[in-house]
């Protein structure tokens, strides 16, 4: 039973090579939007996340630790519900259906963004929090504007700025209840990894799922590396 | 003094820490070309009233005036103004980068020419003995070298208000002499306002030309007894201070001839009826110009040509019998005196 079930996989294992190795089209279609739409999520996720996330670190006001307690809490926001929401307000039904949106990549790169953000933001407050203060001050005593004041901060703390972004993409990149509820996971338009595992593997094409699993592996260890040498390069 | 323009000046200052502490000043002027050391023990507000005439703090009540202009809490004019002060902290923070990085930060915020960076950067390094640190990260250096470092990074700005907050506080007898050194250097040539607050009496007295105390909170002025300017000289075996209406005394100093004041601290000197035949090296006659308590022991003021004041015990007072006018002699040991 178990040699069975080792072969079994080994097997999947060969035919996912073999997928890689030829750069099965399908293959590449799923995981360019994959990409594609992760990228982009990410992107505006940062865009918005880490001016978010140094606001509150740098700024007092009443209310910032309600503020920064919503923040913590949405990091933990199950895929699922963003989804349902998502699909509440861009079904045709929803407030925003007249922008037909629902099963396209642009309907899960919203979802994903949601997602992403809290964590971007909450981690670069973190980050941000444990070098503000005094470099805020040194930065101040040397004559910086407000504005030059916040760069370096940002500078100080962009090791662990970059941290929160990758950590971002690594709570949408995998997800599967946004992709599936917003994207529908339409072949070779919203069909992402993790939709794509999950169906070519209910169907019984193992093979190709475990390639997508490997292939998830990769990009998430080649961001990793990414990282690594990014950091290195700035050091 | 009071016709001059100040360069900086608080009123009706107060900033309360959570706590409930509180630093308060009612009115502080600092003037273009003075500098001043202030002194206070641990936790009496030093660092705070430091960082409010840096700007860096906002007192929650309270005039600012900068060369006689009331400055705004925020905007451009606030930071305008930063930017002609500078401070030294104890502990001071260095940004990631190297030393020579560091130093030439402000100047990169002022946007000044790359080529004029390097140049003023080198420049303040070698004064302060510290051009081989420029490529190395601020991670690896010592006590004094970061002391130096901060220094340097303040110094390059060539503020006009240069505030120093302990800043020898983890530096080598070497490093210190370097430091004070430079900071006169640059307050000669600069004129600039400084004010350098330090624990160390000695340190404020060295550095300072006025020193003032801040005791829970409060500025108070420091009553500087017994402090006299003069001259150092050295004759056959011995060092002498001339002082006062040709007033000398002999002084152990390691320091060279040249203008300098003395130190006599109250407590260090012995009154007596009449000259003493001892192993004190100074005996001066003088007559007894004024008597207050000082808590437990009294305080007697002799004029020797100038004012000085011993404090002695209640008993030896009643025993010696002083009155206004009473002739008596003055003296102290060469041990005793310190010359700054």
């Amino acid at each position: 039973m178990g040699e069975r079930v080792l072969r079994f996989i080994f097997q999947g294992l060969v035919d996912a090579g073999r997928l890689i190795v030829q750069l099965n089209p399908e293959l590449i279609r799923i995981v360019g939007v994959s990409l594609k739409v992760s990228l982009t999520a990410l992107f505006f996720a940062a865009l918005a996340g880490v001016p978010l996330g140094l606001g509150l670190a740098v700024s007092r006001f009443p209310g910032k630790r309600a503020a920064v307690t919503v923040l913590n809490t949405l990091m933990g926001l199950p895929t699922v519900v963003v989804g349902l929401l998502g699909y509440s307000f861009l079904s045709r039904r929803g407030l925003l259906g007249d922008w037909r949106l629902l099963y396209t990549p642009y309907a899960m790169m919203i979802g994903q963004f949601v997602l992403a953000l809290p964590i971007v933001a909450a981690l670069t407050l973190s980050a941000v929090a444990g070098v503000s203060r005094r470099a805020g001050r040194t930065a101040l005593a040397l004559g910086a504007s407000p504005g030059q004041k916040n760069r370096l901060i940002l500078g100080e703390a962009r090791f662990a700025i970059l941290a929160a972004v990758i950590a971002g993409f690594g709570r949408i990149f995998a997800e599967i209840g946004v992709s599936t509820m917003l994207g529908g996971n339409i072949q070779g338009y919203t069909r992402n990894i993790p939709t794509a595992i999950a169906y070519e593997t209910g169907k019984g094409d193992f093979s190709l799922g475990l390639a997508l699993g490997v292939v998830l592996l990769a990009i998430a260890l080649g961001v990793n590396l990414l990282l690594q040498a990014v950091q290195g390069k700035m050091e | 003094m009071k016709n001059r323009e100040t360069m900086l000046s608080l009123t009706g200052l107060e900033y309360r820490y959570p706590g409930g502490f509180a630093l308060r000043a009612e009115a502080f002027d600092l003037y273009p070309g003075e500098i001043r050391a202030l002194t206070g023990p641990n936790g009496s507000g030093k660092s705070t009233l430091m960082s409010v005439l840096g700007l860096l703090v906002l007192p929650d009540t309270g005039e600012y005036r900068f060369r006689g202009r009331p400055l705004p809490r925020s905007g451009p004019a606030l930071t305008a103004a930063r930017r002609r002060v500078a401070m030294v902290e104890q502990n001071p923070y260095f940004f990631r980068g190297t030393v020579g990085d560091n130093i030439a930060a402000g100047l990169k915020l002022r946007r000044r020419p790359e080529r004029e960076i390097g140049e003023l950067v080198e420049r303040a390094a070698a004064e302060l003995g510290i051009s081989s640190l420029l490529d190395r990260k601020p991670v690896g250096l010592s006590g004094g070298e970061r002391q130096k470092a901060a220094l340097a990074r303040g110094l390059v700005l060539e503020p006009e208000v240069l505030l120093l907050d302990e800043p020898t506080a983890n530096a080598d007898r070497q490093a210190v002499e370097m430091i004070e050194r430079a900071v006169k250097s640059f307050h000669r040539r600069r004129a600039a306002a400084v004010i350098w607050a330090t624990h160390n009496l000695r340190q404020a007295f060295r550095v300072g030309e006025t020193v003032m105390g801040l005791v829970d909170g409060r500025i108070v002025p420091t009553t500087i007894e017994n402090f006299f300017p003069g001259r150092v000289e050295i004759g056959a075996g011995e060092t002498v201070f001339r002082f006062g209406p040709n007033l000398s005394a002999v002084v152990s100093t390691g320091a060279g001839e040249g203008p300098g004041r003395l130190l006599i601290p109250p407590g260090e000197i012995v009154i007596s009826r009449g000259p003493l035949e001892s192993s004190l090296r100074n005996t001066f006659p003088g007559r007894v110009s004024g008597i207050g308590e000082r808590g437990a022991s009294i305080e007697v003021e002799v004029d020797i040509g100038v004012a000085v004041t011993a404090v002695i015990t209640a008993v030896s007072y009643r025993k010696l019998g002083l009155h206004l006018g009473s002739p008596v002699s003055v003296s102290f040991k060469a041990f005793a005196a310190a010359v700054y």
